[in-house]
């Protein structure tokens, strides 16, 4: 074999680790920048986008006409709907050259938004990247023993913490949520407050230091879970961080108009 | 028997070897329906690199097949060339590669195109150069990697060894298994720079250095860069890491993404070079194989059963060759032999030791190896003959006998075998029919899930 010289040899090496911490950090610096914010601040500050909506489908709209991309959600609900994506779409049983193929976030965000599959689409469509999902004790319980099931799952004091396909999500309680480490999507939804007063998810969350710049408050129509009392329940929690009761469930307040400044922000 | 063949005489000898695996690999292949697997690795392919998005299939595996599939569909469309041509190149390229790997282990052509000649008509390599699929990027890359690490040893070029480093890299991005071989390639150049820098401490440590550069950093690097597109998620390079865990424990426990309606019994290993051993991948496809209109049609035609059957002929005489080629590696300190030993063992063992089922399919990144030592084994053993070219001719003539129902069955042609169409019925075609639809073709059933977990 032909030895290198110890010059060539040194050259050569530092060349490739230099370009390997280049390259790391230049990925580094792509994920991070492909992330898209808004004005963030805390739950009660005036200069982020706060919208009451009927559907949580209509969540998905918003964030994706406002142009959010690789976010961190933050989920409050009563429970977290599990449903089989590829039960959804029938299966191409023809399947002759040329082949008919899709793109799986189009399809899915044309076909089959909805209430239990909001979350689902806006991963596929590059709007978040994970959720945290506040959720009642019980279902925190319910998704430990879920977590049992998957083979790269976690429980710990914190919560349950089950990832899909290598997509993370994190189950907590409002108690134990602190934050989600960078500025969050909130969306929360009324069937969250049969279990919960709003005065109390307002503390928990004021509390925990999480700073968002889009609250979106989810009258979720339709659930079998909630009733007049947790739209009620809702209204206050949108009086608690500034929605005024006249405006809150007006026609302003919901998904049409929207209009933000985007940012892209270095994130944490 | 005449060993002093020419260059060009074997070059032109690999020339054919290698027309006939093109032609083997590619004959009726747009003809051939297309399976779930394929269906589903072009939509992933769309997935990845236009959400970053990872499945609906095999979610678990590194990324360079989403790449690769996707440019192929951009370039050629959504026919059999957008779906299946990275395999086919790729398949029919391991000929001339396993030809010239040999030529350089042993320093002897006739072994070369052996071992060229056994790879082109492998039943396994054909069924899955006609897939989209990418266990055949298992037995390319880590290939042309060794391919170009000897040319580094040859030349002292530092170009042939990072392109070695590149190709061990696309390797990983493929599967993680090409990790065996790239280590087996560390070990030899580390001890190869150990005997040659003798008293030459700085130069010893400087060869380790950029070895362990090239070959370690280097891959990991080309790793890194195909999970692009998932960065463009808005991940993190800390974020990175979890993704890698989830990957590893699926792949690690995995059982399968669906439930097999058909007997599945060989996924273990250390059966593959003991007994004749079979991959199986039945399949419905509504389409007719010659087109026609868009009604149901009958069972028979809808249904295709395709099987990678390893020959016995050549795969049952790996541990025999294995075993002397170890043992000609300790008395004649052949360091061809070791190295091709060490590629075998360091790879075969760990899927051997594997609590989980280990699918025919993962042998393409151990088969390269096997087929070599079996080439190497022929060759000794044929040499004790008198008349070495008639044994020879023999012994390939009967693997070619054996090799060529293999090959229909490889092709999804088994069916058209009388004998053989009553085994695929009982065995696996009756478990499928319980399932085929019996409306017309809009009342087709959901299949079984490709990405079976919850959200």
């Amino acid at each position: 074999m032909h030895t290198l010289t110890v010059r060539r040899s040194i050259i050569t090496s530092m060349v490739i680790v230099v370009l390997t911490a280049v390259a790391i950090f230049g990925i580094d610096r792509f994920g991070k920048n492909s992330r898209v914010f808004g004005r963030a601040g805390t739950i009660l500050a005036l200069g982020i986008d706060k919208k009451l909506v009927d559907n949580p489908a209509d969540a998905y709209r918003i964030w994706k006409q406002a142009g959010y991309l690789g976010r961190t959600v933050v989920y409050v609900s009563d429970r977290w709907e599990s449903f089989d994506p590829g039960e959804l779409i029938p299966v191409q049983m023809f399947r002759a050259y040329p082949l008919q193929l899709y793109n799986t976030a189009k399809l899915f965000e044309d076909d089959y938004l909805n209430g239990v599959t909001f979350l689902y689409v806006a991963s596929l469509n590059k709007i978040v990247r994970k959720i945290v999902a506040i959720v009642p004790e019980s279902e925190v319980g319910r998704m430990k023993e879920a977590a049992r099931m998957v083979k790269n799952s976690h429980v710990s004091d914190k919560g349950v913490y089950i990832t899909r396909q290598g997509f993370p999500r994190w189950f907590t309680t409002g108690a134990r949520f602190d934050g989600a480490g960078e500025p969050a999507l909130l969306y929360i939804g009324a069937s969250y407050f049969r279990h919960a007063e709003p005065e109390d998810l307002y503390r928990q969350l004021s509390s925990s230091g999480l700073q968002t710049d889009c609250v979106i408050l989810c009258a979720e129509k339709g659930k079998d879970t909630v009733t007049p009392i947790e739209i009620a329940k809702l209204n206050r929690f949108a009086r608690l961080i500034g929605i005024s009761t006249a405006s809150a469930g007006s026609d302003d307040m919901k998904t049409s108009g929207i209009q933000m400044q985007q940012r892209t922000v270095p994130a944490s | 028997m005449k060993a002093d063949m020419t260059t060009r005489t074997a070059t032109i000898a690999l020339a054919f070897i290698t027309l006939l695996a093109l032609f083997l690999n590619g004959f009726q292949l747009a003809r051939q329906p297309v399976s779930h697997d394929d269906y589903y690795v072009a939509l992933s392919a769309i997935n990845y690199m236009e959400s970053g998005q990872l499945g609906p299939t095999m979610w678990n595996h590194p990324d360079l097949r989403n790449i690769l599939v996707y440019y192929a569909l951009r370039t050629f469309g959504t026919g059999v060339l957008g779906v299946k041509g990275v395999s086919l190149l790729l398949g029919t390229l391991c000929t001339p590669l396993i030809g010239l790997v040999t030529r350089r282990m042993f320093k002897d052509d006739l072994i070369a195109l052996i071992a060229a000649f056994l790879w082109a008509c492998d039943a396994l390599v054909i069924d899955f150069s006609r897939q989209g699929i990418n266990d055949i990027y298992l037995a390319f890359f880590p290939l042309a990697a060794i391919y170009l690490v000897y040319r580094y040893r040859e030349s002292g070029n530092q170009g042939w060894l990072l392109g070695s480093a590149i190709c061990f890299g696309l390797g990983l991005a493929s599967k993680w298994s090409a990790v065996f071989p790239l280590l087996v390639t560390f070990a030899l150049l580390i001890a190869a720079i150990h005997k040659e820098t003798k008293d030459a401490i700085r130069v010893r440590i400087a060869g380790y250095c950029h070895t362990a550069v090239m070959l370690l950093l280097v891959p990991a690097l080309v790793y890194l860069l195909t999970f692009i597109p998932w960065f463009g998620r808005g991940y993190s390079i800390t974020e990175w890491p979890a993704l890698q865990r989830s990957m590893f424990l699926e792949t690690s426990q995995h059982t399968g993404y669906k439930p097999k309606q058909w007997d599945d019994r060989d996924n273990r290993a250390y059966k593959w070079f003991v007994v004749p051993s079979v991959f199986v991948d039945p399949f419905m496809n509504m389409d007719a194989p010659d087109g026609g209109t868009r009604e149901l049609p009958e069972f028979e035609k809808s249904a295709t059963v395709v099987l990678g059957v390893a020959n016995p002929l050549v795969w049952l005489l790996t541990l025999p060759a294995i075993f002397f080629l170890l043992r000609r590696a300790a008395r004649e300190r052949d360091e061809g032999a070791g190295y091709l030993a060490g590629l075998f063992l360091v790879s075969y063992l760990p899927l051997v030791c594997s609590p989980r089922p280990i699918w025919l399919n993962t042998a393409l990144s151990v088969l390269p190896y096997a087929i070599i030592a079996v080439a190497w084994f022929v060759r000794s053993v044929v040499s004790r003959f008198k008349r070495q070219e008639l044994v020879l001719a023999a012994y390939l003539l009967m693997v070619l006998l054996v090799a060529s129902p293999l090959y229909l069955l490889a092709i999804g042609k088994g069916v058209r075998i009388p004998v053989v169409k009553d085994y695929l019925m009982e065995n696996y075609l009756n478990q499928i029919k319980m399932i085929m639809p019996a409306g017309p073709a809009s009342d087709v059933p959901k299949r079984e899930n490709p990405a079976p977990a919850k959200h």
